[in-house]
């Protein structure tokens, strides 16, 4: 094959290229090595901006000059370079890259080659992200990326997803990785920002040793985004897809059902029947009510190109979702997202470059029904008549200016308390427009061969307004709303870096030497105000502005310079990358910081890293080898030390007081300063410390590639707040707290990769990719804070419902262990220690049997135990690609098992609440021996604690495999003139989920600290999504 | 120079000139820590309107800000794990934990009782921390000894709340470093503190009536001579208890209003009677509302609908025939309202009467519908010190020294004013028995009733309390086998067996929270019985 390219090649330089001049129209066409045409290969004519793209049998023509050399490429392929000589068809094959190896990765400050790379760098490229439709880019990698692991952000518009990079890497403070966009260090929110259609690769840095280049702010992983360059033939492409997204039925109890449980529940615990005629019930859906289809849609508009030393690429996107909420107030996030990169080179010795990526986005707050909609009371009617709200408020009892009784129509149950959702919509106002900017702009200079010196300024600029009406309403006598207040908010928040490095690169004989050395200074300041106002003149849509209403409630406001999470900064750092002839690497990274977070004592952290790798493959003994068996064959072995997470506001080592006021005995009041906080002093950034090995290895004639890696993981100095001894009285927190760099945790991980692609005939190929991540983690130190209880202060659950402890998983169920349900009085009676004293004296049929776990004779507190973790124990992903001639088909499949999550919905069923429940639950509880032997009798008062004792009745396991994507591509033969390629699909995203669990969704979203994960309290369920799309290229 | 210096330009520019030689613009760039919203500690503290101002808002934390803990822990323990109150709301579904506490199935994990445990030292801590701010600073030392006493009499309040409910218990009087724990002191000891601070208080303190008008708030000599005095009576130190009860009486800054109702009125405001009270305003921003009319008001009236009373009070009033303290001291489900003409008939908690435990609320914390804000933000003050608690101890303390005549003299002053004829030839036991009754049927639902129990001792030295609940407890008996109530006996939501479950050999303190156990590393220990 090479041979065969070398010829053509001299062919070409030696029979000339002026003997053609005259224009020709060239036909011909692409393949693969095997023969499979090759769509989508961009031709173009060297040194002009003509230029086509083959279509999906690997067909072209363009009018060139006889003599018109062609560059010939493809993502994937090596391009090739070809003199037309006159021809008038050619058909040529293109070899395929090897695949990753060749690849170029962006590690930080500079790209290497992937073979080069001794440290942990995974990547995902445009065709695995494009086929799924979202705003939002993490969703499209959940699983898909070996080592990051994606927890959904659940099913509201905008909702955005959790990462986390080589398991847990903090405790209680944020997991989230460290997002550089094209170089821009931006937050982890940005992804959020970014249209996904714009990226061209996403490079992660997982292991400290390739993240500790970011030094402080490295340490739960860097996501590198490189997006699309001008390059090649202009073309011009539009993506469009549009659809509509809806809930996964819930079946739940119906108005006979509720009041045949209810009833159930007041005879077991001696009380009048409170639905005595079940012929006189009525039953409200209250879940079809609440829920029906949102509209996704998607459009991006883009161009890109390359001449004369500028190349440019442009684009403009529209995302739209509105909730599958069942109005048009249900809430929705819409985005404009446009993109703007240019590079020119000006000279051989300077280049330049510039990034602009603006955005506006505007949401309509979109409320969380799933509580309201599953516990409201179906027997009750939805909405009340205008006439029984007016008659329902007590004369004299609120000033009617500006009193609309729509929003107090819905009605509220006298029986659970629980209102029709249907007033969450009616009264959401929440409105919010963003606007920012990231920028960036560089200056290249190489003054010598191999000498680069770079310079660059970039930031971004994030604007918010936000405005919020409550208007007047009256539910019942104790929910009501007797003014009617208007809310405005703006925040500004800006940032900006100046990035400098100088990088040589020199080989001496079989030595290959990088060097690279940088500085970078850094800034943050964080602005805002915020008004309240209370008392319109009239509900109407144009008096739901602040300046309309009349009386003056509050004005606030904030300034912080060097506000976290980034603070200020100054930086140095360098690396040295060695290799002898590719094939023995070694690498080592250094970074200092000095962050305005931390107490000038102890400002400055060190993060050094080392790394090595062995390309077994190029030694001389490998070429034995063949490579139908193995073609490569590489490990690697790395140790690193980053920082982490920083002291969450500026200022936070600093004692501190609050201003607060009293009222005085002459109908004024006093304001003055009190303690607010009382801080330690020597907090500073968390530290990530790792060590990782490395293997990858392609087999069977390249047609698998294969990549396995083991870490070990060390956490340390972790910030905590750690629980004070009340008596101290401390005054922040509920629970008096501090914040300590106390905790250490070691986590323990492998993550596996198996890629596999074939083809069968000419006509059929097949893609297979399999992702397989498992890490644990285990406290190892919180210190004096040793355990800290995971405690939901409220009045239903009164012992602790998971804990953080030394030698346990951070966050482990914490509870009693349940043997079962008492089937009769006399059982309960029964159950004694060896004193015959009975271990739970109130206990009676129907009521939980609880372990004596330490065997002393009692139940209590000692006997609480670990009862799993929320934490899967595997990860991963089955991506199936398949294309027949013009048809394309790709199916994703998450899985996930291991986790156990509490259930609310247990919770709820406690029958003082009397709220709803899902059709069938209540029957599988207690209520007549052998009846169950898990779930205990509904009845009140709970003298045993069924329902206010942590136990493992409220856990259930959540083992699923949920498909993600399934979709269908036909790309359309060349009908209209001037269109290069037309692809249209069809594509349902989360189609369905084959799980045992029993909660509403168990690809839970995780949105608090890590003590806290696990409860599934009626988040938000995520959508199934139906979308038809197309994508062009002109 | 320097700002040029901060200027991206400028660190592009020298950036590409001299890659690592600038380090001048860097050093201001990192030392931004103070931001607009909070004030260091160690900054402050340094004028006289400081440390006055500082001090005024500590008033605030005496109820740890008003927040419902506090407030709710007082009805609740003081009111509800007594024979006055039951929880009474069984139509919210959310209060198991408070019912383990009024029906003595409480364990040490109890967030209700932790709750109050936590406020109530934190408090402690943020008078710690203005007390040792004021200490520093260069201000004169008259003033800086009288905030001090202020604050040392704010501190005393809080820790003989921990004393009574828990017993002995740590004594944090500085501001420590995070890891350090401390050990619980006796109750004696704790005692001790109190008085010692407390009469170091009243020697500098002004007067009540030496305040300015809009200073009348503040603590006053009087009001530390009034919390000594209970805190005497507390340790049966009766001899001091008296004398110290005489320097608030004999001070005559204070009298007994002339009508009961007066003091329950939602205008009153640091009349002559009220020796200490805490202040509210219904305002809307700052908000400082009062909690215990949210508490106490019943849902149809603005509030929570919690606490209601027993039939076993109002019995009590009948009993002692007291038709006017009966009706400023609890509300009748379809009865006139005291001093509310638009409330003609009261409706209970404003959830049906079936979910009502007794259909009867707290006029005391009522308020009236004329006088309820627009806004929603209820706020009388909260009275925690008055001259007829004063005159009671007064009494009670006589009384156990059998000064039969002052303690009559006393006991007469409070009977007269509700237009009771007191029995003069009372003497002995009887007299005793008669003060504390007395003391029930003036002071109810003020969060007092639970502590006296615990405090008063039989004619055979046990506390009155084992008699009242227990298996055989005489309230037990009552509403198990007396009781005809309609809507106590009828509600069996909330248990009618309230109380059989209290034992005398761990119920008369309360558990120290778990969690504070663990916190404490294990140096805090304890009580008996949990």
């Amino acid at each position: 094959m090479k041979k065969r390219l070398l010829l053509l090649c001299i062919l070409a330089i030696a029979f000339g290229r002026s003997a053609f001049t005259q224009s020709i129209v060239l036909t011909g066409k692409i393949m693969t090595a095997q023969n499979i045409p090759l769509a989508g290969a961009n031709i173009s004519v060297k040194g002009s901006t003509q230029g086509t793209i083959t279509d999906v049998s690997g067909k072209f023509s363009l009018a060139v000059d006889a003599g018109a050399i062609l560059l010939i490429s493809h993502i994937g392929y090596k391009q090739k370079e070809i003199a037309v000589n006159g021809r008038a068809f050619i058909t040529e094959s293109l070899e395929a890259t090897d695949l990753e190896m060749e690849s170029v990765v962006v590690i930080g400050y500079q790209t290497a080659s992937r073979k080069s790379i001794s440290t942990s760098v995974a990547s995902i490229s445009a065709k695995d992200i494009a086929p799924y439709t979202t705003g939002n880019v993490a969703n499209a990698l959940q699983g898909k990326v070996p080592g990051l692991q994606v927890v959904s952000g659940g099913g509201l518009p905008g909702a955005q997803p959790r990462i986390l990079i080589h398991g847990l890497s903090s405790i209680n403070y944020n997991n989230n990785p460290l997002v550089i966009i094209d170089g821009v260090e931006t937050g982890f929110n940005s992804l959020n920002l970014l249209n996904p259609l714009d990226i061209e690769t996403i490079d992660v840095l997982e292991d400290a040793s390739a993240a500790a280049i970011y030094g402080a702010r490295g340490g739960q992983g860097v996501i590198l985004v490189t997006t699309k360059k001008g390059k090649g033939a202009t073309s011009i492409s539009l993506s469009a897809s549009s659809g509509f997204n809806y809930l996964p039925n819930v079946k739940l109890a119906d108005a006979n059902e509720y009041a045949r449980i209810m009833n159930q529940q007041a005879q077991a615990s001696g009380q009048t029947l409170p639905f005595p005629d079940l012929s006189k019930i009525t039953n409200t859906n209250y879940w079809d009510r609440t829920f029906d289809v949102g509209r996704t849609q998607n459009y991006v508009l883009s161009a890109s190109g390359g001449k004369n030393g500028l190349s440019v690429y442009g684009s403009l996107g529209y995302f739209r979702e509105d909730a599958y909420n069942a109005t048009d107030k249900g809430g929705y996030w819409q985005k404009i997202t446009g993109r703007f990169n240019a590079d020119m080179t000006i000279s051989n010795a300077v280049k330049w470059g510039l990034t602009l990526a603006p955005r506006y986005e505007t949401w309509l707050n979109s409320p969380n029904n799933t509580y309201a909609a599953y516990a409201m009371d179906p027997t009750t009617e939805p909405f009340k008549t205008i006439d029984s709200v007016n008659k329902s408020i007590p004369a004299g009892f609120m000033d009617m200016t500006a009193f609309n009784p729509y929003y107090s129509q819905p009605n509220r149950s006298s029986f659970n308390g629980i209102t029709n959702p249907a007033f969450n919509y009616l009264t959401n106002f929440g409105k919010s427009d963003y606007f920012g900017a990231q920028y960036a702009t560089y200056l290249q200079i190489t003054p010598i061969k191999n000498l680069v010196i770079k310079s660059s300024v970039e930031g971004f600029i994030d604007v918010t307004q936000s405005n919020g009406y409550t208007p007047k309403y009256y539910l019942a006598s104790n929910s009501f709303n007797k003014q009617s207040t208007l809310t405005s908010s703006t925040g500004v928040n800006t940032r900006w870096k100046v990035v400098n490095t100088i990088n040589y690169r020199c080989s001496i004989a079989d030595h290959n030497i990088d060097i690279l050395a940088g500085e970078s200074t850094d800034k943050y300041t964080v602005k805002s105000t915020g008004a309240n106002r209370q008392n319109i003149a009239l509900d109407d849509p144009s008096f739901q502005y602040i300046s309309a209403a009349t009386t003056v409630i509050d004005g606030s406001g904030s300034y912080q310079p060097g506000a976290a999470p980034w603070g200020n900064m100054v930086s140095y750092f360098g690396s040295l990358r060695y290799n002898y002839k590719e094939r023995y690497f070694l690498a080592g990274t250094m970074r200092a910081d000095a962050s305005s977070l931390v107490n000038p004592l102890y400002r400055w952290g060190y993060f050094p890293t080392i790394s090595g790798a062995w390309v077994i493959s190029e030694e001389p003994f490998f070429e034995k080898v063949p490579a139908k068996t193995m073609s490569y064959l590489k490990v690697r072995a790395s140790w690193g030390k980053s920082g982490g997470n920083l002291p969450p506001s500026s200022g936070a080592y600093l004692t501190t007081l609050s201003s607060t006021n009293y009222p005085n005995a002459s109908g004024g009041y006093v304001s003055g300063y009190a303690a607010g906080t009382i801080a330690n002093p020597e907090i500073k950034w968390e530290i990530q410390k790792d060590y990782t090995f490395g293997l990858e290895t392609r087999i069977l004639d390249n047609k698998i590639t294969l990549t396995a890696e083991k870490y070990i993981r060390n956490p340390s100095n972790l910030l905590q707040n750690i629980t004070v001894d009340y008596v101290l009285g401390y005054p922040q927190g509920y629970y008096p707290t501090q914040l300590a760099n106390i905790g250490k945790m070691t986590t323990n991980g492998w993550d596996f990769s198996i890629a596999y692609k074939d083809h069968f005939g000419k006509k059929l190929l097949f893609g297979a990719t399999l992702t397989m991540s498992r890490s644990k983690s285990i406290v190892d130190d919180l210190g004096t804070a040793d355990p800290i209880l995971g405690h939901e202060a409220n009045d239903v659950i009164s012992t602790y419902r998971s804990r953080l402890t030394k030698g346990h998983q951070p966050g482990a169920w914490y509870g009693f262990k349940r043997l079962g349900v008492f089937q009769s009085d006399a059982e309960a009676a029964a159950y004694v220690n060896k004193n015959n004293v009975r271990l739970q004296p109130v206990a009676k049929a129907g009521d939980l049997k609880f372990s004596d776990d330490n065997g002393d004779g009692v139940i209590d507190n000692t006997d609480l135990v670990d009862l799993g973790s929320p934490w899967p124990t595997l990860t991963g992903n089955l991506t199936l690609t398949l294309n027949y001639e013009r048809f394309d088909f790709r199916t994703e499949l998450y899985y996930s098992r291991g986790a156990s999550y509490f259930q609310s919905y247990r919770l709820n069923m406690n029958p003082t609440g009397h709220l709803n429940f899902k059709s069938g639950l209540a029957d599988q509880f207690w209520h007549g021996a052998g009846t169950s032997n898990e779930f205990p009798v509904l009845r009140y008062p709970d003298q045993n604690g069924n329902f206010s004792k942590m136990s493992d009745f409220f856990l259930d396991q959540a083992n699923f495999l949920k498909c993600n994507l399934v979709q269908i591509g036909y790309t359309v033969p060349k009908w209209i003139k001037g269109v290069q390629n037309l692809r249209i699909y069809a594509s349902v995203q989360n189609p369905f989920t084959i799980t045992k669990y029993t909660g509403l969704n168990p690809d839970l979203p995780w949105y608090s600290a890590v003590g806290y994960n696990g409860v599934d309290n009626f988040q938000a369920i995520p959508s199934r999504v139906v979308i038809i799309g197309l994508n062009l290229n002109l | 120079m320097n700002r040029f210096f901060q200027h991206p330009l400028c660190c592009l520019f020298s950036g590409m000139v001299l890659l690592m030689a600038f380090t001048g613009c860097k050093k201001s760039l990192l030392d931004v820590d103070n931001n607009s919203s909070a004030v260091q500690t160690s900054q402050y503290f340094t004028t006289v309107t400081q440390c006055n101002t500082s001090t005024q808002v500590c008033y605030r934390y005496i109820d740890w800000d008003s927040w419902w803990q506090i407030l709710n822990w007082r009805y609740l323990s003081g009111e509800a794990a007594s024979d006055n109150a039951w929880i009474g709301n069984t139509y919210q579904a959310t209060h198991a934990t408070y019912n383990a506490v009024s029906e003595y199935t409480i364990d040490a994990g109890n967030d209700r009782n932790e709750g109050m445990w936590i406020e109530l030292y934190k408090s402690i801590g943020i008078f710690n921390s203005t007390i040792e701010g004021i200490q520093s600073a260069p201000i004169d030392t008259a003033s800086k000894s009288k905030f001090m006493a202020e604050l040392k009499f704010l501190r005393s309040w809080c820790y003989f709340d921990l004393v009574r409910n828990w017993g002995g218990v740590s004594l944090v009087l500085k501001i420590y470093s995070a890891e350090t724990h401390i050990p619980r002191s006796t109750a004696k000891e704790v005692y001790d503190q109190l008085i010692s601070d407390l009469k170091a208080a009243a020697a500098v303190l002004p007067r009540k009536t030496a305040y300015p008008a809009s200073d009348k708030f503040r603590v006053s000599s009087g009001a530390a001579w009034a919390l000594l005095a209970k805190i005497y009576l507390y340790t049966e130190d009766w001899a001091n208890a008296e004398a110290a009860a005489l320097q608030v009486m004999n001070s005559n800054d204070y009298q007994l209003e002339t009508s009961f109702g007066t003091l329950w009125d939602y205008t009153y405001k640091n009349g002559v009677e009220s020796v200490f009270e805490i202040q509210n305003a219904s305002s809307q921003n700052p908000a400082l509302p009062s909690c215990a009319l949210y508490l106490m008001n019943g849902v149809a009236d603005g509030g929570w609908g919690y606490y209601s009373a027993t039939s076993d009070l109002e019995n009590a009033y009948i009993a002692a025939g007291d038709s006017i303290r009966k009706v400023w001291t609890l509300n009748r489900q379809g009865k006139p309202v005291a001093g509310d003409p638009n409330n003609l008939s009261f409706n209970g908690g404003g959830y049906p009467a079936t979910q009502s435990k007794s259909g009867r609320f707290s006029r005391k914390w009522y308020v009236p519908k004329s006088q309820r804000p627009a806004n929603g933000l209820y706020a009388r003050n909260d009275i925690i010190l008055r001259f007829a608690d004063v005159l009671l101890i007064h009494a009670e303390a006589c009384a156990m020294q059998n000064k039969t005549a002052d303690a009559l003299s006393s006991l007469k002053k409070i009977k007269d004013r509700v237009g009771l004829t007191t029995d003069m030839s009372l003497n002995g036991w009887n007299l005793t028995n008669a003060v504390r009754n007395e003391r029930r049927l003036e002071m109810a639902f003020e969060g007092d009733r639970l502590y006296d129990l615990r405090r008063w001792k039989d004619a055979a030295g046990k506390p009155v309390i084992n008699s009242i609940f227990g298996p055989n407890g005489s309230f037990v008996k009552y509403n198990t086998q007396t009781s005809t109530d309609i809507f106590e006996t009828k509600n069996t939501l909330e248990t009618q067996t309230k109380g059989a479950a209290f034992n005398p050999a761990i119920h008369l303190l309360w558990p120290i929270p778990n969690s504070e156990l663990v916190a404490s590393g294990g140096v805090v220990k304890q009580n008996a019985g949990y």
